[in-house]
């Protein structure tokens, strides 16, 4: 199954001794994470820790002061091709239409016209918005929007899925039955997902592993496993006693860097 | 400034039921004989119908609308490109900010003797008071839509591998020209002023130097006359103005 959407292989993420500093404030000190190929990991923390400051360092939208970060076989030093972003205020194009906003990144990337079409029309299936093509971004619910969002992010087949608190904005109904979809995209694309979140279920729901991020300076408080058995979309995960468990422990360390 | 809100009124509609309701009252007030100042708005449009119909109208405003065409291009172009370099380049910003903020609340009419001292008493005098008037409202809306940009866009274009060149083309243009459409809307009305003001401190050409004859030689009907076609010109590019921008800004 994955051979056939995912002409491009996951690759792992590795951040070493990572510093980051805004003027007089120090927002992340010696951050220590590596992320497996194909891995999901979910990065938490109090509000801020530096957690969206370290996802756009990985997509190399702000530089490192010191330490490097690797992705794949590249250090980061700009935005690189592996990457794509979902963006907690979905970042769409209000003057665009759903299908001109999926084609965006192919756009920009150089695709043809006719095989950016194609693609983009692909990314929407996946994501559920056929028929939503020719729709702006004004004319759809916050959770569409996103959706697009995410279609864009998968249209250029990214080795990376960087996601800055993508479901943050949407109810929480529509939001779990996306997590169940994301689940579902992220098995059938093999891509290393790097989720941020402020949301305890929604970590321990989604990822391989849970990084807690300590605030001022934000450094990694801990790194958590999560041993639920995949795939959790289809059981009710959620509604089991090791998911209340993991989330209880997962709140116990949180409480205590509040 | 803030680009035009959903559910905004119609704005030409609104002003045609407040127009139509004053020419009313004008009428019957006209109609008392309360002074020669105020005559009947019916004596009014028959001034203006005799005036058109000797082209003494269309002679005046054909001037005053060269006018206004050879001012106000080159602030509407000249403006939209300041501005888009004072949005995006915080060194031309810090270089001209200063300059802009106060010609633009400026009593700018005070610089005409300076334009008749330059250009001589001719129309590239109201040419020039034209581009006065509306240029810098344009540099200002221009400037303030490029730097209203989403940050979050300018990042997500990034990711996907976008340059100088293409965030300005395909993410700080586009962001901006709802802000760039109001600043000529409002830029074209100004322009309208800066004709008649240039116009009425020459007199020598257009509507503005029959507003300043009529005026003097107290032919009040034929003064009404003119007043009402400087209105009409007025609106008329509003209106113009706003279908451009309707056209441009469809996805608002």
């Amino acid at each position: 199954m994955a051979a056939v959407s995912a002409a491009r292989a996951a690759v792992p993420i590795a951040v070493e001794r990572v510093s980051k500093r805004f003027g007089a404030v120090q927002a992340l000190v010696d951050i220590e994470l590596r992320v497996g190929a194909g891995e999901f990991v979910g990065v938490i923390g109090p509000s801020g820790c530096g957690k969206t400051t370290l996802l756009k360092m990985i997509a190399g939208l702000l530089p490192v002061d010191a330490g490097r970060i690797v992705v794949g076989d590249r250090v980061v030093t700009g935005p690189g091709r592996e990457c794509s972003v979902v963006f907690q205020d979905f970042a769409l194009l209000p003057w665009a239409t759903v299908q001109k906003n999926v084609e965006f990144g192919l756009l920009l990337r150089g695709v043809p016209a006719a095989e950016r079409a194609q693609t983009a029309r692909r990314a929407i299936a996946k994501v559920g918005l056929s028929g939503f093509e020719g729709a702006y971004p004004s004319q759809l619910s916050g959770g569409m929007q996103q959706r697009v969002g995410l279609a864009r992010a998968l249209a250029v087949t990214p080795r990376v899925l960087l996601m800055d608190e993508p479901f943050a904005s949407i109810d929480e109904q529509t939001r779990r039955l996306f997590q169940d979809d994301l689940l579902r995209l992220w098995s059938e694309e093999r891509m290393t997902v790097v989720l941020v979140t402020h949301s305890m279920e929604e970590a321990i729901y989604l990822a391989d592993r849970v990084a807690v991020l300590s605030p001022r300076p934000g450094r990694v408080h801990e790194v958590l496993d999560v041993p639920l058995p995949r795939p959790r979309e289809t059981a009710e995960v959620r509604g089991t006693a090791d998911f209340a468990r993991l989330v209880d422990g997962l709140w116990k360390i949180l409480r205590k860097l509040q | 400034m803030t680009p035009r809100a959903a559910g905004e009124p119609d704005v030409g509609r609104a002003g045609l039921a407040a127009v139509g309701g004053l020419l009313v009252v004008w009428e019957i007030v006209g109609g008392l004989n309360v002074s020669m100042f105020v005559p009947p708005i019916s004596q009014v449009a028959a001034a203006w119908w005799r005036l058109l119909g000797d082209g003494t109208l269309a002679r005046a405003a054909a001037g005053s609308l060269a006018s206004l065409v050879r001012g106000f291009v080159p602030a509407a172009v000249l403006g939209v490109v300041v501005g888009l370099a004072m949005g995006r380049f915080a060194t031309v910003r810090y270089l001209l900010d200063g300059w802009v903020n106060a010609l633009m609340s400026a009593p700018l009419s005070a610089l005409v003797p300076v334009l008749i001292a330059l250009f001589g008493i001719r129309d590239t005098v109201v040419a020039a008071t034209v581009f006065m008037f509306s240029f810098f409202v344009i540099v200002v809306n221009t400037m303030t839509g490029v730097r209203a940009t989403e940050r979050s866009l300018v990042d997500m274009a990034r990711v996907f591998g976008a340059g100088e060149t293409a965030l300005f083309g395909r993410i700080y243009l586009p962001s901006a020209l709802p802000a760039v459409m109001l600043g000529l809307r409002l830029g074209v009305v100004q322009a309208v002023k800066g004709m008649v003001v240039g116009e009425m401190l020459i007199s020598l050409v257009g509507l503005g130097e029959r507003l300043i004859y009529y005026g003097n030689t107290f032919l009040i009907t034929e003064l009404y006359a003119v007043i009402v076609s400087v209105l009409l010109i007025a609106l008329a590019t509003a209106q113009l103005a706003q279908v451009v921008d309707r056209l441009l800004v469809r996805w608002k």
